[in-house]
């Protein structure tokens, strides 16, 4: 299991209580969400992150580089880095007692940018314990990302 | 005779600066260099769907980009995977720290509901 740990760049807030940040997390049970970095360059950092909050659940794939002062002192995945239209790629399923109940195809950036969030409404897979999977990919000279279970929910409780 | 010592000493001085010149050299390479990327981390291989996006296409914009829907597929108690054509609204944000964010909202249908609630699928 990984949990929320973002760096304060990663710290974004979309004014949108979909957004999967520090503080929107706060707002929510912890188990409600998952994320983390899949990759960690000077050049290229992937953040994925998962969020479900009952009828919403969301995919967050993030693009970062290293920040440099004055050319020199690097601050690792602090800076967003812009990749061009169909570079983020995301695509969730979902699992309840285990077997897989419902996915999603993948979905790519249509424009230029350096994150992507992709919500899906309602419930999946009915009533009870279900669990989302989340992939989170970037496209730079080939796809680096990765995929992170959870969380789980369950949605007979209101 | 006293020359060639002393010759001989000078040759093995400048061999052993440069062999020392060269360990520095390598080491200070190995422990300075390019941080290693982080492994993605470790999932269970329950490989039921692709685990990373399918190639780019001729024109290096990957399969699938830049469409209005996509498909979600509901599995049926028997294994089943019925595909749903779900509609996508896309609209860019920006995030407190000035990022640029691509809010792709899926919305689901009706059919889509009844089949993922356990109901009959149409």
């Amino acid at each position: 299991m990984i949990k929320i740990t973002k760096p304060v760049a990663a710290g974004l807030v979309l004014g949108s209580a979909l957004a999967i940040s520090p503080s929107a997390a706060d707002a929510h049970n912890s188990n409600d969400t998952e994320g983390g970095w899949h990759y960690r360059t000077d050049d290229l950092c992937v953040y994925g992150g998962n969020q479900f909050n009952h009828d919403v659940q969301t995919v967050e794939v993030g693009s970062y580089k290293a920040y440099s002062y004055f050319g020199a002192y690097k601050a690792s995945c602090q800076s967003g880095y812009t990749r061009p239209a169909g570079s983020l790629a995301a695509k969730a399923e979902w699992r309840k007692s285990g077997s897989l109940c419902a996915y999603s195809d993948w979905v790519y950036s249509s424009s230029s940018g350096q994150g992507m969030q992709v919500v899906f409404r309602n419930q999946k897979c009915g009533e009870g314990v279900v669990a989302m999977k989340g992939f989170h990919y970037v496209n730079h000279s080939g796809w680096y990302g990765g995929a992170i279970n959870g969380p789980s929910h369950d949605n007979s409780q209101k | 005779m006293m020359m060639n010592k002393v010759r001989a000493g000078l040759i093995l001085s400048t061999v052993a600066v440069c062999a020392a010149f060269a360990t520095a050299t390598v080491a200070s390479a190995a422990l300075g260099g390019t941080p290693e990327p982080l492994l993605p981390p470790a999932l269970p291989d329950d490989g039921t769907t692709e685990d990373s996006p399918p190639a780019l296409g001729p024109d290096g914009t990957p399969i699938g980009a830049d469409v209005d829907e996509i498909t979600v597929y509901i599995v049926t108690p028997d294994g089943e995977s019925i595909p749903f054509q779900a509609p996508v609204d896309r609209s860019i944000v920006s995030t407190a720290d000035g990022r640029q964010i691509e809010l792709v909202e899926v919305t689901s249908t009706p059919e889509m509901n009844e089949a993922s609630a356990g109901e009959d699928a149409p």
